[in-house]
């Protein structure tokens, strides 16, 4: 009785495991990318959205602010009370892993409907998954929708390659390097906020003689590297020479205006405008210089400033980076978005959805509980920092050239970063064979990405 | 009844036989396979290249200058890891009070047991240029001169790296000596006090060579651990600054996740494998001709 008993445990687990086994393979029979039902919902949307007032629909939605989780509750509430055929189902991850989530969804066919997107990082999935839905057929269709926000280049961030020139992702708040100082320091040492770049340099000579870090940013993290491209931009464009290459992010490092932001940059980190060691710095740490008032500006991004005023008894404010004399600031937008997958079933409904997140209801809603910055125009938080950015990004140029990226910029990103950090510890590192290093990778870069 | 006894052994087999081939056999095959592809990670399509992946990373710069410091790494560790690791068990090992013994037992093992993303952050916080203890204590040391962004300089950031990874490390080989020390015979012990042998002496002329077994798992163990290094260099320097933390375990996670190139990013993966089982076979020889 024993034995037998023995014989059908081995059995039974047996059996176990080979379920097992093949659970883990079922409900993926199709073989992938080759096959693309959604090519049909991108073409006729009418046709899906003729089902869609009868049907039950339940939208998956990835997105990423797990502090936000209760406002993203109370708009999906929201929308579904607007729309009661529409059920969303979030699912939140942390902002660092969403790429890697996302990705493994792709691969495993259980991707949402709607996901979290940078509108200016579209190209993984524009052009090397083909994941992202083209969108606009619909924005043509609602021209109060399409014309509704802040900047009219704004949703062209999405637009990655002249082969698939479509927009893909949807903005919700906007995304953008300023400089978030500190009130209190800036009236102590009698500053005003900068309006050109000669003011600003000015500014943080003062401040230096202090021995107060003027602008703590992060080399780690590539803050400097941002820096730099920024002022390579600004030359780009007050000598009329962005064209070409440099459009399709095929630039010439070597060209004077790319030389020049490169020693413009490296002379601000060798006067210690940074502060100290900024390649040992991350993110956090350069927070903390504002947050002890070691620094009276970082750079960073308009999204920080909600997280680190409660942090601080001084008043904390933002400008945009200021351009040189006689040039309109730089406001290089990009927003935290949403775009909707190809493989969504419910094409109609996920950009319904877009809608809403998009609307002048929740996107109030969103400002006034969050600080996040609106991406819609004509629209008052009551926020004077927000209000004002948005005011200074509403008249910024936005006729400053904007690559548009064939490629997938991530690891080579990384070599750009790693051979300027080289040149700017290095205090005799020359600057052209730098340059000449960084072109080569990034011709490698791009001659791998055609392979 | 044999033929019974057979048959029930082959099934007693069939479950571990099972999750060999679903979590060993079949994830191997398959990305040696993808090796030769250009898998993107995305989709389930993807285009057989032949051996250009191979190529790819042949040819690529970066792919040798990150094993140069892979290699230099994993040996560095491996050598202080086995040296010290032999040093502190025997201190240990020696010592009278049991109550102490326990202490530092549990002490030099806490650091194994602590996530690699906790240790980062706690070495990246005491290595801070503006707020870190290191720099503190040395300016009140009067060794000012010394102080710097330890993480961001790149004479100094790898050799950082090394040292929380050795300190994060050293309590499993710690361990392992005291584990195998234990096992010495202690008339061997009495012997060689009897003969006058100090502590010096015992440590190199009877724990030593009593010990080679063990040096040999810990000095291969550490070596594979330093090849495949990848947390603490990634939260502690993201591979910075400049390139000069970056090592293969980097570049592997960049190609599959940044460049979404899967098959390439495989394809460095089996390299290190195979450098990883090169070395460790050479170690293993060399251990083994000392022996013999």
């Amino acid at each position: 009785m024993k034995k037998m008993t023995k014989v059908w445990g081995v059995w039974s687990i047996c059996a176990a495991l080979i379920l097992m086994l093949a659970a883990c393979g079922s409900g993926n029979k199709e073989t992938g990318a080759t096959e693309s039902p959604v090519a049909t919902n991108a073409t006729e949307p009418a046709a899906s959205a003729s089902n869609s007032s009868t049907e039950q629909v339940t939208l998956k939605f990835l997105y990423i602010w797990p502090e936000f989780e209760d406002k993203m509750n109370e708009t999906i509430k929201n929308f579904e009370a607007a729309n009661p055929n529409i059920k969303i189902k979030p699912e939140i991850v942390p902002w660092d892993k969403v790429i890697e989530v996302l990705q493994t969804k792709v691969a495993s066919k259980q991707e949402p409907d709607i996901s979290f997107g940078w509108t200016h990082w579209m190209a993984p999935f524009v052009n090397e998954v083909d994941a992202a839905l083209p969108l606009d057929e619909y924005l043509n269709k609602d021209e109060a929708w399409k014309n509704s926000f802040v900047r009219n280049d704004l949703l062209a961030t999405s637009i990655v390659s002249p082969e698939k020139p479509y927009v893909s992702n949807i903005p919700f708040k906007l995304s953008f390097q300023v400089v978030i100082y500190n009130k209190k320091i800036f009236e102590d040492n009698q500053l005003q906020i900068p309006q050109t770049l000669e003011q600003f340099e000015m500014i943080m000579s003062t401040l230096a003689s202090k021995n107060i870090i003027p602008l703590a940013a992060s080399g780690k993290d590539g803050n400097l590297d941002i820096l730099k491209d920024s002022f390579a931009g600004m030359n780009f464009y007050r000598n009329g020479t962005a064209t070409g290459d440099w459009l399709k992010g095929e630039e010439s490092y070597s060209s004077p205006e790319y030389l020049a932001a490169m020693e413009f940059t490296k002379k601000w980190f060798n006067q210690g405008y940074f502060g100290k060691d900024s390649f040992a710095v991350g993110g956090d740490e350069v927070s903390n210089l504002l947050l002890s008032k070691k620094a009276a500006m970082v750079l960073g991004n308009n999204n920080q400033i909600s997280a680190l005023q409660p942090q601080i008894d001084d008043e904390l404010g933002a400008f945009l980076f200021p351009a040189p004399e006689g040039m309109k600031a730089q406001a290089p937008l990009t927003a935290d978005g949403f775009f909707v997958l190809k493989a969504s079933k419910h094409p109609e409904e996920s950009v319904t959805f877009l809608k809403y997140l998009t609307s002048q209801e929740n996107q109030k809603l969103w400002a006034e509980s969050t600080q996040s910055m609106p991406v819609l125009k004509d629209l008052k938080t009551g926020n004077e920092t927000i209000d004002t950015l948005i005011d200074q990004v509403a008249s910024s140029a936005s006729d400053y050239p904007k690559q548009q990226l064939s490629y997938n910029p991530g690891e080579l990103a990384k070599l750009l970063q790693a051979s300027f950090a080289e040149y700017l510890l290095k205090s005799d590192a020359d600057v052209k064979s730098t340059a000449e290093k960084m072109e080569k990778d990034h011709r490698n870069a791009i001659n791998s990405g055609k392979q | 009844m044999t033929e019974r006894k057979t048959l029930m052994s082959y099934l007693f087999l069939l479950p571990a036989l099972l999750l060999f081939v679903a979590f060993f056999l079949y994830p191997v095959t398959t990305s040696i396979v993808r090796s030769f592809t250009d898998w993107n990670g995305f989709n389930a399509a993807f285009r057989w290249v032949g051996w250009r992946n191979y190529e790819t990373i042949w040819s690529d710069i970066h792919f040798w200058e990150s094993t140069g410091r892979t290699l230099k790494f994993a040996f560095i560790t491996t050598v202080a890891q086995t040296v010290l690791g032999f040093l502190i068990a025997f201190f240990i090992y020696s010592l009278v009070s049991e109550r102490w013994k326990k202490l530092l037992r549990v002490a030099i093992y806490t650091p194994v047991i602590l996530p690699g993303a906790v240790v980062s952050l706690l070495w990246v916080n005491m290595l801070s240029p503006n707020f870190g203890m290191v720099n503190e204590w040395l300016h009140k040391l009067g060794l000012g001169s010394f102080a710097r962004g330890w993480l961001g300089d790149p004479s100094t950031a790898m050799n950082m790296i090394m040292a929380v990874n050795t300190w994060k490390y050293i309590g499993l080989t710690v361990t392992f000596y005291i584990v195998a020390m234990l096992t010495i015979p202690k008339e061997v012990i009495e012997s060689a006090k009897i003969d006058g042998a100090g502590k010096t002496r015992m440590m190199w002329n009877i724990f030593r060579p009593l010990l080679t077994g063990i040096t040999e798992v810990n000095f291969i163990l550490s070596l594979i651990g330093g090849l495949k290094a990848f947390d603490l260099i990634y939260m502690m320097t993201g591979g910075g600054p400049g390139d000069s933390t970056t090592v293969l375990g980097i570049m592997v996670y960049r190609r599959a996740f940044l460049s979404f190139k899967f098959g390439e990013a495989i394809t460095m993966g089996i390299l290190l494998f195979i450098i990883i089982l090169v070395l460790t076979l050479i170690s293993r020889k060399l251990m083994a001709n000392r022996e013999g």
